[in-house]
């Protein structure tokens, strides 16, 4: 039923593995590392905690809906012992269930926990996220996961929580609490969240031109 | 180095205090269990590394830095960057989840679990604290703020506009709400 009520953010089920981790992979490279060396840009990128993290769960996801029955468990028994030490290590949980577009990005570690909710593409997450599912009654009822999309910025400690959904383009700012739903192209903050500016930051932040943010990814 | 380091277990001696039994040799063993002593520890090596100017010799124990500094941040979750210049007496209680990149930090700063303090991107420095600063647990402190001597920074607060001395401050963003600080950890320093 809540498959019906979503929107169509492009959660692409079709696409191989390693298309969409080029694509998350490259979204950071091009952030974080743009004007840095050949072994910062290609091999450090890839070692850091949170693309490490993003890693297995686009190695869990491809196993998880893939339809070949032997290889899927082989692969998801394989994805039990990737998934350790990112949970018991780094601290960040993201269930193979969860549904992100590509270009994800997640900036350092610890205390992130992402739900099984829809994530669009391009969304930065920083440490201390709680995108959480929660039951809309206390003693009954399937948890509802909020719905995020694309262009997402959450920034470090925030909570998403529950049936809620988050337009495009919005900045969620750090330490801020999101209860209610968000419409597009707003930055709020503060607990609970208010749209404290009807533009966002995201441009200057990155330093990217809009065209060159449209061309990448 | 081991004079800072030395200060930094006095402070947190004097600041957290012991049990009375824990007076001998056994409480620097005691105190060097604690992960936020360990990442303290590791973080003024990497300082004193960074800075050494040895040919060959540096850059071994620049490796060496590195490495220690990926084992504390993936056992103990805190991430203390080289570049930032910390005063005499750090204090670090509990861990996991901590980020610091400062401009400067004066000295007996304490800070807690989830604290971030770091550069937001775009902005020209990450911030500068000043002396007896103690940031309570999970509050973020980001972008080019300054924050003054003696001050309280409230758990889960968010701090992005620069802060007087001597006073309080809580919420998100964060406001005065105190024109005093009071807080046990500000008296002891070293």
């Amino acid at each position: 039923m809540l498959e019906k009520q979503l929107p169509a953010y492009p959660y692409l089920p079709s696409l191989p593995m390693f298309e969409i981790l080029k694509a998350d992979l490259g979204r950071k490279r091009e952030l974080y590392h743009h004007h840095a060396g050949f072994f910062t840009r290609w091999v450090k990128n890839c070692m850091d905690p949170g693309a490490l993290a993003v890693i297995v769960y686009r190695f869990g996801n491809w196993g998880y809906r893939m339809k070949i029955p032997v290889v899927r468990h082989l692969v998801l028994f394989v994805y039990l012992f990737l998934k350790m030490p990112i949970v018991l290590g780094f601290g960040i949980y993201i269930p193979v269930r969860a549904k992100i577009g590509k270009g994800f990005i997640i900036h350092n570690m610890n205390g992130i926990f992402i739900s099984t909710g829809v994530i669009g593409e391009n969304c930065t997450v920083q440490q201390g996220v709680t995108i959480g599912a929660i039951r809309p009654n206390r003693w009954a009822g399937k948890p509802r996961p909020p719905v995020l999309g694309n262009n997402v910025y959450i920034g470090a400690g925030a909570k998403v929580l529950g049936d809620v959904k988050v337009g495009d383009n919005s900045v969620v700012g750090a330490n801020s609490v999101v209860m209610t739903d968000i419409p597009e192209n707003v930055t709020v903050m503060g607990i609970p969240a208010r749209i404290v500016s009807r533009h966002t930051a995201t441009e200057r932040a990155y330093g990217m031109p809009e065209a060159k943010k449209e061309a990448s990814v | 180095m081991f004079e800072m380091i030395k200060s930094d277990f006095e402070r947190k001696f004097k600041a957290f205090g012991l049990r009375p039994e824990d007076q001998g040799p056994m409480r620097y063993v005691k105190l060097s269990m604690e992960l936020g002593t360990q990442a303290v520890v590791v973080y003024r090596f990497c300082r004193w590394a960074r800075g050494l100017k040895v040919p060959v010799f540096g850059l071994l124990m620049r490796i060496l830095a590195r490495i220690l500094h990926l084992g504390v941040m993936v056992v103990s979750g805190i991430n203390m960057q080289p570049y930032s210049k910390i005063g005499r007496g750090f204090a670090i209680h509990n861990f996991s989840c901590i980020f610091i990149l400062a401009e400067r930090m004066g000295d007996n700063c304490t800070v807690n679990q989830g604290v971030t303090i770091g550069n937001v991107r775009g902005s020209p420095r990450p911030p500068i604290l000043g002396d007896n600063v103690y940031v309570g647990a999970g509050a973020k402190i980001l972008g080019e703020v300054e924050i003054g001597s003696n001050v309280v920074i409230a758990a889960n607060s968010l701090v992005v506009s620069n802060v007087p001395d001597n006073c309080t401050v809580a919420g998100v963003p964060a406001r005065v709400i105190s024109r005093g600080a009071d807080s046990p950890y500000l008296k002891y320093t070293v």
